[in-house]
């Protein structure tokens, strides 16, 4: 774990301290060393799962963890061998059948010490143990070996002031092509979690399938709970569950902000994004081919350029470094002590923010490359060319172009998936011969890759002309020219597209008009037109009355079930920030998702 | 799904017994497309393994797509084989180009090129 990390510290502004997600960061940070501690009262050694590395280094600090006497940290690989001087190992590690394997081989070499006990291993499950887990562990012949074997609901981390994420990285798969309902299991828990925290959720209101599982299920898990549970005052008003299945369009299109687009061509990964280090003069000779940057609202700056349309990205860049330069010529001004004094005050901060755009100018100038690359402005006006409804029902040349030069399958397969879902599905010829020439390109695996797609409804053939998106186009208004320099519309997020998720939120919300959120509220048409039931309910009994919530602006946690993308992130605190707006916004999703990731996770993963 | 399974096998017989196992499950599926598509790939192993054969060995084409095997007949000027594929396999004009093009391009084979 690394010691020093920039962390959100501040809750977002515009948020005006309403809520504060890192308590849930504390109060999963204190089960997590309780539990370590009550492992032994010696001195004791954590073996880390490595996928467990990444998300608990946001909750956890390794001094911390140095209080409650854990001397020594390992990962747990290959390489990993047990030094008989340390008493007591606590693994920390995934339910995973290749770690539990490792964790038994482990186990069993150590077998006579263990027996003996003059040494001790105890195993904390995140996020829980499964009983498939243990039997395997049992089968293996190693599950007496542990003096202790426990579980940590660890779910929704903290990644930012207003997002918090479980970052599952198949999400959208195990939920709609496999059908899992783990994942669903999950999302309650977590609900509940957070209503432990921030005391219980005035209204919910679901759309989709997925969702209105979710919201039976909590209701449920209420009925549970003791009754004390439910006094405590609300600290957020509402509850939004949406599944993916709402709105499959918005993750196929690419984003155009700041953030969007970093995520999209380097990826962000628990905030942490990596960057070629050859481009940064001040990492030279460290020897790292890459450049780990943490993006988060901790860094001023970024707060600041994260949502912006990346057309706006460079001025604004030019004139903070103005601003800048302006705040650095006063040491040539001050001359009495005093004025001395103020600026030596500012240094610390000026440093900061030189830093800071240092790194942002050299980020944008990476994102420039590759949208001002011709590559990229025929993919995205593609793009918006099927959002428009132009040539969308036969076969597309620009596709068959990718295919023949057997470019990126993720990105082709994302707009073969864009044309069936604004055609509500590919005429019978124009898929067969899509599937057809992908599987001649790309292997014989891929008859899985479209087995998977089509299961999820990203894919179809059509059966019968239905006008079921130009409709949607049409009533939420979902495509529309914007100055994306002035943005007025969320629109500007995805440079002339409106994600429907979010338009259907501003109707349920931001809609001028009186009387109570509602589904009612959205036109009858447009939710029989988006797919999956719809419901809501209030987990607050009627007696207290549903109208405990805050005057003015509302706090709205929008739940995202398989993934959100940073351009929904992004219109909602846009959303949140425009006039006739009546709330403001936290996000909970299943994982931070874009278009690539999405695919990667559908793509068959067996290489030839 | 088999196959997922099929190309866990390094071994193109082992391959090719699986994949005829997926397409009569297709067929059971009553799925036509993924039918012809598997059977596709089953004549394309024989045609690897003869290719294989005459190159000398030297080649492991396992786990190739039609294209790449495509590609292999051009890098290695099999004219009549590349014909054959793009016949047997209903190659598309765009596909067999483009993939004409781009192995001459890497062979800097300009001539050839300029014959197109």
């Amino acid at each position: 774990m690394s010691t020093a990390q920039e962390r959100p510290n501040q809750p977002l502004q515009y948020l005006n301290g309403r809520i504060n997600l890192l308590q849930l960061k504390e109060h999963f940070k204190g089960t997590f060393l309780d539990l370590v501690s009550s492992q032994s009262t010696g001195s004791k050694a954590l073996v880390w799962d490595k996928q467990l590395l990444s998300p608990l280094n946001l909750i956890v600090e390794y001094s911390s963890l140095r209080e409650r006497s854990v001397d020594h940290m390992f990962h747990l690989d290959t390489e990993f061998v047990v030094n008989s001087d340390i008493p007591c190992y606590v693994f920390v590690v995934r339910d995973d059948y290749s770690v539990i394997e490792m964790l038994a081989r482990i186990a069993l070499k150590c077998k006579s010490s263990l027996a003996a006990g003059s040494m001790t291993f105890s195993l904390i499950f995140i996020p829980r143990k499964s009983t498939v887990g243990l039997r395997l562990l049992q089968d293996l012949g190693a599950v007496h070996l542990f003096k202790k074997i426990e579980s940590l609901h660890i779910d929704l981390i903290p990644l930012d002031s207003d997002i918090l994420s479980m970052e599952r990285p198949i999400d959208f798969r195990e939920c709609f092509v496999e059908e899992l309902t783990d994942l669903s299991y999950e999302v309650s828990k977590s609900l509940m979690t957070l209503q432990a925290l921030y005391g219980p959720f005035p209204r919910v209101f679901a759309k989709g399938r997925w969702s209105c599982h979710v919201c039976d299920t909590v209701k449920r898990m209420i009925r549970l709970v003791d009754k004390s549970f439910t006094s405590q005052p609300s600290q957020i008003d509402a509850v939004v569950l949406l599944d993916r299945t709402v709105d499959l369009i918005t993750p196929l299109v690419t984003p155009l902000t700041y953030e969007g687009l970093v995520d999209e061509l380097f990826g962000i990964n628990y905030t942490v994004t990596q960057l070629p280090a050859d481009r940064f003069p001040e990492d030279e000779g460290k020897g790292n081919k890459q450049k780990k940057v943490t993006l988060n609202s901790s860094d001023e700056l970024f707060t600041d350029l994260r949502d912006l349309h990346f057309a706006s990205v460079g001025g604004y860049l030019s004139r903070r470094a103005k601003n800048l330069n302006v705040v650095m010529d006063e040491r040539h001004i001050a001359q009495s002590v005093s004025q001395l004094r103020v600026f030596v005050a500012k240094i610390p901060h000026i440093q900061v923010t030189k830093r800071s755009l240092g790194l942002h100018t050299t980020l944008a100038e990476l994102v420039k490359e590759v949208i001002d690359d011709v590559a990229f402005s025929e993919l995205k006006s593609q793009e918006q060319k099927f959002l428009e409804e132009v040539d969308h029902d036969r076969i597309n040349d620009y596709i068959e172009k990718l295919i023949g030069r057997q470019g990126d399958i993720k990105s082709i397969l994302r707009l073969i998936c864009l044309q069936s879902q604004v055609g509500n599905g590919l005429k019978i010829k124009v898929f067969e011969h899509y599937k057809r020439e992908i599987i001649h390109a790309y292997g014989v695996q891929h008859i899985v890759t479209f087995h998977r797609l089509e299961s999820a409804g990203m894919l179809r053939i059509q059966q019968q002309a239905s006008k079921t998106y130009s409709s949607l186009r049409r009533s939420l208004k979902l495509t529309r020219q914007v100055d994306v320099r002035n943005a007025e519309d969320i629109a500007y997020t995805h440079s002339g597209y409106a994600p429907l998720s979010v338009r259907l939120i501003e109707q349920l919300i931001v809609k001028p008009g009186v009387g109570p959120i509602s589904w009612k509220r959205v036109d009858d048409s447009v939710m029989r037109l988006i797919p999956g039931p719809h419901t809501e309910f209030s987990p607050r009994s009627e007696q207290e009355g549903v109208d405990t919530t805050n005057e003015g602006q509302k706090l709205i946690l929008v739940y995202f079930i398989g993934g959100v993308s940073f351009g929904e992130i992004s219109a909602l605190r846009f959303l949140s920030q425009t006039e006739d707006s009546i709330a403001n916004f936290i996000i909970a999703t299943s994982r931070l998702n874009n278009g690539n990731k999405l695919m990667e996770s559908m793509l068959s993963t067996r290489t030839s | 799904m088999r196959v997922e399974e099929t190309l866990d096998h390094e071994i193109q017989e082992e391959r090719k017994k699986l994949l005829v196992k997926a397409r009569s499950d297709f067929q059971s599926g009553g799925c036509a497309l993924s039918i012809s598509l598997s059977e596709d790939y089953i004549r394309l192993y024989e045609k690897q393994r003869e290719l294989e054969e005459s190159l000398g060995n030297r080649f492991n084409m396992t786990g190739l797509s039609v294209t790449d095997t495509l590609e292999k007949c051009f890098i290695h000027h099999r004219a009549k084989e590349a014909e054959y594929i793009r016949k047997e396999f209903r190659i598309s004009d765009n596909q067999f180009y483009w993939t004409k093009i781009k192995t001459l391009a890497a062979l800097h084979d300009w001539a050839e090129l300029d014959k197109l």
